[in-house]
C-alpha cells in the first residue's frame, strides 16, 4: 500500500506537473538576445508592478475577506443573513468581466466621467478622478473578484472556534475587538494565510484583468512575449515563467509551513455554536455597509451593467450561446470539476499515507499550474499531447501498418487535461485542508475496526469531508467556466464556451455585445455559488 | 444502520461516476467531433484555424458551404496559440487552412514551415503580386491601413501629414495609441524600421513616447474614444475600427464625427498597410478543398461581405466599399514587403522596450 | 495456563523514531483472558508498544504473535491492523463523529456475514453491556468523556477480538468517575474473557486492574509480574520507586543478614560478603515515639497520612509513612523500625557499599 501510494502520487502528480516542466525545459536553449533584451529594459517593470500587485491585492482580500466574515458570523445586524451567501456571489464574476465592467462606466469617456463633466461642466484637467486602468485599479478590481477565498477560509475557520475558547475570552475580560484580536484571528490565522496564498497565485496567474488596466507584470510580460511572431518567444517566456515560478514555490513552501503549524485537531469534546452578538443603532447599519460594499462593488455593479447592456444591445446570437455554449460550458467545467475532485482525494489520500518530503514535494509541484498563466501551460499541454500523440501515432503505424489522425491533440482529453494541470491545486488544497482536520486516531479506529485503507477512505473519510469535497468541486467548475486562455488554445473543431465567446467579442472591442456572453458566464457559475455558500454554512456545523 | 449511514457516500460516488460517464457519452456523441475525423468518409469537408474573430466570417464560411458542399470545421483563437498548435501538431495537424491577421504572423507561420505552396490560377489572377507570397505559401484577404485620427476642433491636418509628425515636439502630450504589445503597432514599428533605419527609427519612437498623453492603454477603439473626449487630440488606429465605430450606435458616431483621418505619408512612401490571410497547411488532407476554400475567401461574395460589413479593405480591386471607408477617402498604400516587416519584428519590440513604450 | 497458545506473544521488539529509540528488546506474553497493564511514565514507549502490536505502526525489529497467529516479524508479511483480530480503545476515544452511537458500533462487524438486523441486535447488546443503550441514537459530540469511553469500548468489542488494547483509556476521566469507569470496563473486559492489554501510567491503577504487570521505562522492560510481585519483590530500585517512597540502603551480607540503621534484615539467598541492595517503602517504616534512633528533620502532610522524614544519627535520612495524625514535631527524637518481612533485597548493582566507609 505504501509503496503504491508513492507511486501513485508519483505518476499523478508527474503527469500534471508536466505542462509547466516541458514550459521550463526550454529555459535553456538560446533566447537570440530575446532574454537579456528582456532584463534590461521591461524586467525591472514587470518585478515592480507584481510585488505592487501581489501586496495591495494579499491587503485588500484580507480587509474585505476577514472583516466581512468575522461580522456575519459572530454579529447579528440588519441583512446579516443575506449577506452571509451573497458575499461569495463575487466568485461567479471572473476579474476580466469586472474589469470590462468597470471600465467602460469609469473611463475618462465612459458614462460616469462624461456625466461629471456635463453636470459640473468641468474639462479635462479640472477635476480627480481615480484611473481604472492603474495599478490600483487593478488591485481593486482583482481584490473584489478574488476577496471570496479569503472570506470562506477565514468564515469556516471562525465557525469551527468553540464558542468556549470566546466566551472564555469574555471572561477575562476581553470585549468583541478584544475577543477578535486576541483569540479568533490568532485561531484562523493558519486558514486565512491559505485563503490568502490561493489568492495570491491568481493574481500571479491573471492576465486578462491585469491587461486590460494596462499593468505590465509578470504575467502579462510572459503572455507578450510568448505571443511575439518569433522564433525565440518561447524560450523567452519561459524564462520569465522560470523567474514567475521561484517567486510561487516560495509561496507554496511558506503555506505549506503555515498548513503544518495549523495542525490542531478538532478535540472530541463537546462543541457548541457561537451564539451571535446583537449590534445595535448606528454599529448595526455600519456592519451592514461594510459587508455589503464587497457584494455591490464585486457582484451588483457589473451584473447590473450587463444587464443593461444586454438589453440595449446584446450579442446577435444570445440565443445560440445560451444553449449550446452554456451547455459545453457546463459539460466541461462538470467533468473537470469531478475529475479534479476524485485526483485531488487519490493524492491527499495518498500523503496521508505516506507523508514523505518526496512525496511533499511532488503534491507541491502538482499544484504549481494553479500559479503559472493559462496561456503558459496551455502552450506546454500542447507540447506534451503533441508529443505523446506522435509516440502514439507511431506505435499505431508500426502495428497497423497506416498512420492515425492525432489521437488526443484537439480533443476534450486535452482540454481537460489542461484544466487538471491548472486547477488540481485548487481542490487539492481544499481536500488536503479537510483531512488535516480529521484527527489521526480515526484512522487508526477504522483500520483497528477492519477497514482496509480504501475502506477507511470510503467509510469515514469521504462522508466526513462531503461538505469539503462539494466546495472543491464548485470552485473547480467555477473557475473552469471563467477560464479562458487554455480553453482557447486547446479546445476541439467548433467548440465553442461562454468565455471563449466573451472573448472574441471583447478582442473586436465590442463590449456591449460581449455583455450577453458575460452574463451567462454569471448566470451559470451563480447557482454553484449559492450552493457553495450552503455548503461554508453547514458543512462545520454538521461535521461537529 | 451502519449500512444506512454509509448510504449517502455510495450515492455520492455513484452520482460522481454517473456523472463521467454521461458527459464523456455527450462528448463522444458531439456531431462536431465525427466531422471533424470524417474526411475519408466521402463527405468533404476543410478544417480551418482563424486568428480572425468577425461575425462576418461565420456568414461567409456558411456561403461557402452552401455553394459547394463543403462542410467548413472552424476553430477560432488567438494567432500566436494557433500557430504554436499548429507547430506542434506537425504534419499530422488536422489543419488545412490557417488564417492570420497580420503579415508578421503570417510570415512567421512561414519560417516555421506551417504552410505549404499551392497553386491556383484563380489565386494569383485575382489578388496582386505584393498581396500573396510568391510561391504561394499564404494569400492576402483583406487589408487594414493604420492611419491617424485628430480633433478636428484642436488640430490642423496641414501640421499632421506622416508618421514621423507623431514625434514632432509640438505635439507632446496629445498622442493617445494602445501597448506595444499589440502586434499592429510592433507591425507599424516594423515599417518605421524599414523606412528610416534603425536609429532613425528609434529617435521617431522616443519622440512618439514623449508626445504621449497617457499611458497607452485599451484598443484602437479607446485611443478614437479617448480623443473625441478630449484625452487627447491625436490616435493611432486601424481603419475598420474607426469605421466600425462611425457605423455604430449614435454616441459611437458622436465621436467619429469630431475627428478627422489622416492618411500618412502620402507624399513619399503611403500609409502603413497590414494584411489578414490565409494559407494550406503543410500535409493538409482535404487540400482541394482548402485551395477552394481561400478561392472563395477572394470571391466577389466574401470581398464584398469583408468590405461591407466588416469594413476592411478588399484584397481585390474593385469591390464597392463601405460607406464609412469612402468616406476616408483614397490612399496610397506603403508598397513595403510584409515579409520584411515581419523579419523587423524582433528588432521593432526591442526598439519599443527601449523607448519605454508599454 | 499454558494449555491454550497466549492471546499476544511479543518477542524482541525494537523501534525508533529516526534516530530516537523508543523501545528496546521488549519480550511480552499476555495469556488468554488475562487483563495485563503496562505501567510506564509518559515517553516510556507503551502507546508505541500497542500500536505495533495493532498494526499502526510498522514493525522494526521482532515478532508479534496474536493468538498463535504471527502477524509480524522476520519473514513474514506484517498483517495490516484490519486483518489483526485487536480491538483498539483510543486515549481520544476517535469516535467518527459523522456517525451516530450505534453505526460507531457497528462500523467493524462483518458487513457480509451478518445481516443487519442481527448486527443491530448485536450492537445494542453491546450498548447495554456498557449502559449506553438509551444512546444508540446520539451523536458523538453529544456526549460526555466517559459515555464516549464507553461507546468506544463496545465498538472495539464488537469485533470479538483476540486481543483488546486499550491505550491510556482513563486518562481523560476524573475522579470519581475515573474509579466508576475504570470498574466498569474492566468489568466487561472480564466477563468477555477477551485478553486485554491497558496501557496506563497511574501506579494505583496498573496494580488495581492488572492480573499481571509491565513495568516499561525508556523503552526497556523492567519487571512483569502480579501486582503482587511487582510491589512486594521488586527486581530494582527503580520499579520499586513507581509505587511510592522509596529507601534503599546498601550493605554487605555478615552471617545471612545486613546490619542497617534502622536494624537488622534478614537475607536469605544471599552469600556472606556480597553486595546487597535493600529496599524499605515508607509506608513499611514504623516510627516509635519513645525511640531513640534519629530525629525529625521533616514533616510532609498527605491525605490521611504524612511522610516525615527522620535523620538517622548514622547520618543517614528515611522516610517513613505515617498513618496516624500523630502530633510529628520536627526536633523530636524517634525510633525506626521495619515492619517485619517487608524489606526487598536485591544484588547491588555497584560494589560499593556504603556503610563500608
Amino acid at each position: 500500500m505504501r509503496s503504491f501510494s508513492t507511486g501513485f502520487v508519483l505518476v499523478i502528480a508527474a503527469i500534471i506537473a508536466a505542462p509547466v516542466a516541458v514550459v521550463l525545459a526550454s529555459i535553456g536553449s538560446d533566447s537570440g538576445g530575446l532574454w537579456q533584451h528582456l532584463v534590461s529594459t521591461v524586467l525591472p517593470g514587470y518585478v515592480r508592478n507584481t510585488v505592487a500587485l501581489a501586496a495591495g491585492v494579499a491587503a485588500l482580500t484580507l480587509l474585505f475577506g476577514v472583516s466581512t466574515a468575522w461580522l456575519v458570523t459572530v454579529c447579528r445586524f440588519p441583512g446579516r443573513n443575506l449577506l452571509r451567501w451573497a458575499l461569495l456571489l463575487p466568485l461567479a464574476i471572473p476579474a476580466y468581466l469586472g474589469a470590462y465592467a468597470y471600465t467602460d462606466l469609469l473611463q475618462f469617456a465612459g458614462p460616469v466621467q462624461t456625466w461629471l463633466r456635463e453636470v459640473f461642466s468641468w474639462s479635462r484637467g479640472d477635476y480627480w478622478f481615480p484611473q481604472v486602468r492603474s495599478l490600483s485599479g487593478a488591485i481593486v478590481l482583482l481584490s473584489l473578484a478574488l476577496y471570496p477565498y479569503v472570506y470562506m477560509a477565514a468564515r469556516a475557520a471562525f465557525l469551527e472556534q468553540s464558542a468556549s475558547s470566546l466566551e472564555a475570552a469574555r471572561t477575562l475580560g476581553l470585549g468583541p475587538w478584544g475577543c477578535f484580536k486576541r483569540v479568533a484571528l490568532p485561531l484562523a490565522r493558519p486558514s486565512i494565510a491559505a485563503g490568502v496564498a490561493l489568492v495570491l497565485m491568481e493574481t500571479l496567474a491573471e492576465f486578462g484583468a491585469v491587461q486590460y488596466c494596462a499593468v505590465d507584470t509578470f504575467a502579462t510580460g510572459i503572455v507578450r512575449t510568448f505571443t511575439l511572431p518569433n522564433q525565440y518567444a518561447l524560450t523567452a517566456a519561459a524564462q520569465l515563467s522560470a523567474l514567475l515560478l521561484v517567486v510561487v514555490v516560495v509561496l507554496v513552501v511558506v503555506e505549506t509551513r503555515l498548513r503544518k503549524s495549523a495542525r490542531f485537531f478538532e478535540t472530541s469534546g463537546r462543541r457548541r455554536q457561537l451564539r451571535a452578538w446583537p449590534l445595535k443603532g448606528g454599529n448595526a447599519w455600519l456592519a451592514t455597509a461594510v459587508c455589503a460594499l464587497p457584494v455591490a462593488l464585486g457582484f451588483v455593479i457589473p451584473t447590473a451593467l450587463f444587464v443593461h447592456l444586454t438589453i440595449k444591445a446584446g450579442d446577435a446570437r444570445a440565443r445560440e450561446m445560451f444553449l449550446e455554449m452554456g451547455r459545453n460550458t457546463f459539460v466541461l467545467a462538470g467533468i473537470a470539476s469531478v475529475l479534479a475532485v476524485l485526483l485531488g482525494l487519490g493524492l491527499a489520500f495518498a500523503v496521508r499515507f505516506r507523508d514523505t518530503p518526496w512525496v511533499r514535494f511532488l503534491i507541491g509541484v502538482a499544484g504549481m499550474g494553479y500559479a503559472v498563466p493559462g496561456a503558459v501551460l496551455a502552450i506546454g499541454v500542447l507540447i506534451v499531447v503533441a508529443w505523446t500523440d506522435h509516440r502514439l501515432r507511431g506505435l499505431v503505424q508500426s502495428v497497423v501498418g497506416t498512420p492515425t489522425g492525432l489521437l488526443l491533440s484537439g480533443t476534450a482529453v486535452a482540454l481537460l487535461y489542461g484544466y487538471q494541470s491548472r486547477f488540481l491545486a485548487v481542490s487539492l488544497n481544499f481536500i488536503r485542508a479537510g483531512l488535516t482536520r480529521i484527527e489521526p486516531s480515526l484512522d487508526g479506529a477504522a483500520r483497528t475496526l477492519g477497514a482496509t485503507p480504501m475502506m477507511t477512505l470510503f467509510r469515514v473519510h469521504v462522508p466526513m469531508l462531503r461538505g469539503t469535497l462539494l466546495a472543491a468541486l464548485i470552485l473547480v467548475f467555477v473557475d473552469v467556466v471563467k477560464e479562458l486562455p487554455a480553453t482557447l488554445m486547446l479546445r476541439p473543431f467548433g467548440l465553442e464556451t461562454l468565455s471563449v465567446r466573451v472573448y472574441q467579442l471583447a478582442s473586436d472591442e465590442r463590449l456591449s455585445e460581449a455583455s450577453s456572453g458575460a452574463l451567462a458566464i454569471i448566470l451559470v457559475g451563480l447557482l454553484p455559488v449559492i450552493v457553495l455558500s450552503w455548503v461554508v454554512d453547514r458543512s462545520v456545523i454538521s461535521k461537529s | 444502520m451502519s449500512r444506512f449511514r454509509a448510504v449517502p457516500s455510495a450515492l455520492f460516488l455513484l452520482v460522481l461516476c454517473a456523472l463521467l460517464v454521461t458527459v464523456f457519452a455527450a462528448c463522444a456523441g458531439d456531431p462536431v467531433a465525427e466531422d471533424a475525423v470524417a474526411d475519408d468518409a466521402g463527405e468533404s469537408v476543410v478544417n480551418v484555424y482563424s486568428a480572425r474573430h468577425y461575425d462576418v466570417d461565420a456568414a461567409i464560411y456558411a456561403e461557402f458551404t452552401e455553394a459547394t458542399g463543403i462542410t467548413v470545421n472552424l476553430l477560432e483563437g488567438d494567432s500566436a496559440g494557433l500557430l504554436e498548435r499548429l507547430r506542434r501538431e506537425e504534419a499530422a495537424s488536422p489543419a488545412d487552412v490557417f488564417i492570420a491577421v497580420d503579415a508578421g504572423r503570417l510570415h512567421q507561420a512561414e519560417v516555421d514551415g506551417i504552410f505549404e505552396p499551392s497553386t491556383s490560377d484563380v489565386l494569383s489572377e485575382r489578388i496582386p503580386a505584393n498581396l500573396r507570397h510568391p510561391e504561394g505559401m499564404w494569400f492576402g484577404i483583406t487589408k487594414r491601413a493604420r492611419v491617424i485620427f485628430y480633433a478636428k476642433d484642436r488640430i490642423d491636418a496641414n501640421q499632421l501629414t506622416s508618421y514621423e509628425d507623431l514625434a514632432d515636439p509640438k505635439f507632446r502630450g496629445k498622442v493617445l495609441i494602445r501597448s506595444s504589445s499589440n502586434i499592429y503597432n510592433q507591425s507599424l514599428m516594423g515599417s518605421m524600421i524599414s523606412a528610416l533605419g534603425e536609429e532613425q527609427a528609434e529617435e521617431w519612437c522616443r519622440g512618439l513616447v514623449a508626445n504621449l498623453a497617457r499611458e497607452p492603454q485599451g484598443g484602437d477603439r479607446d485611443q478614437l474614444r479617448g480623443v473625441a473626449a478630449g484625452e487627447g487630440d491625436i490616435a493611432v488606429a486601424n481603419t475598420y475600427y474607426a469605421a466600425k465605430l462611425a457605423a455604430g450606435p449614435p454616441e459611437d458616431q458622436a465621436v467619429m464625427d469630431q475627428l478627422g483621418v489622416v492618411f500618412p505619408n502620402q507624399d513619399d512612401r503611403g500609409s502603413h498597410v497590414n494584411l489578414s490571410g490565409a494559407g494550406v497547411v503543410r500535409g493538409a488532407a482535404n487540400k482541394a478543398e482548402a485551395i477552394r476554400f481561400i478561392e472563395f475567401l477572394t470571391g466577389p461574395e466574401a470581398q464584398a461581405a469583408f468590405a461591407t460589413s466588416n469594413k476592411e479593405y478588399p484584397v481585390v480591386p474593385g469591390y464597392e466599399l463601405a460607406p464609412e471607408l469612402v468616406a476616408f477617402g483614397e490612399f496610397k498604400e506603403d508598397a513595403l514587403g510584409l515579409a520584411e516587416v515581419g523579419q523587423n519584428n524582433q528588432n521593432a519590440l526591442m526598439v519599443m522596450d527601449r523607448c519605454g513604450w508599454r | 495456563m499454558n494449555e491454550v497458545s497466549p492471546a499476544l506473544v511479543v518477542r524482541g521488539l525494537c523501534h525508533q523514531f529516526g534516530a530516537v529509540s523508543v523501545l528496546s528488546d521488549v519480550e511480552l506474553t499476555i495469556t488468554a483472558t488475562e487483563v495485563h497493564c503496562v505501567l510506564g511514565p509518559s515517553g516510556s514507549g507503551k502507546s508505541t508498544l500497542l500500536r505495533l502490536v495493532a498494526g499502526l505502526e510498522e514493525l522494526q525489529v521482532g515478532a508479534i504473535e496474536i493468538a498463535g497467529q504471527a502477524v509480524a516479524g522476520p519473514g513474514i508479511a506484517s498483517q495490516p491492523p484490519e486483518a489483526r483480530p485487536v480491538g483498539f480503545v483510543f486515549q481520544d476515544y476517535a469516535l467518527f463523529p459523522h456517525l451516530n452511537v450505534l453505526s460507531n458500533v457497528t462500523f467493524g462487524m462483518a458487513q457480509s456475514q451478518r445481516a443487519r438486523r442481527d448486527r443491530k441486535s448485536r450492537a445494542v447488546e453491546l450498548l447495554a453491556e456498557v449502559d449506553m443503550a438509551d444512546f444508540a441514537d446520539a451523536m458523538p459530540h453529544t456526549l460526555s468523556g466517559g459515555q464516549q469511553q464507553r461507546v468506544a469500548l463496545a465498538r472495539a468489542l464488537a469485533r470479538r477480538p483476540a486481543v483488546m488494547l486499550l491505550d491510556e483509556p482513563f486518562s481523560g476521566l476524573d475522579g470519581r468517575l475515573r474509579a466508576e469507569v475504570r470498574e466498569r470496563t474492566v468489568d466487561v473486559l472480564r466477563s468477555s474473557g477477551i485478553a486485554t492489554v491497558i496501557v496506563t501510567h497511574d501506579p494505583r491503577e496498573a496494580l488495581l486492574v492488572g492480573d499481571r504487570v509491565t513495568v516499561l521505562d525508556a523503552g526497556r522492560v523492567l519487571q512483569t509480574g502480579t501486582p503482587e510481585e511487582i510491589y512486594r519483590h521488586s527486581v530494582s530500585l527503580e520499579v520499586a520507586e513507581v509505587f511510592g517512597s522509596v529507601n534503599s540502603f546498601t550493605a554487605r551480607v555478615a552471617g545471612g543478614r545486613v546490619d542497617l540503621p534502622i536494624g537488622e534484615i534478614g537475607t536469605a539467598g544471599f552469600e556472606d560478603g556480597a553486595a546487597v541492595q535493600v529496599l524499605v517503602r515508607a509506608d513499611d517504616l514504623r516510627l516509635e515515639e519513645d525511640g531513640d534512633d534519629g530525629v525529625i528533620v521533616g514533616l510532609e502532610p498527605h491525605q490521611g497520612a504524612t511522610t516525615v522524614e527522620v535523620e538517622l544519627d548514622q547520618g543517614v535520612v528515611v522516610r517513613a509513612l505515617e498513618l496516624s495524625r500523630a502530633g510529628w514535631r520536627i526536633g523530636t527524637r524517634v525510633g525506626v523500625v521495619a515492619t517485619d518481612g517487608a524489606a526487598i533485597v536485591t544484588a547491588s548493582k555497584s560494589n560499593q557499599v556504603m556503610l563500608d566507609r
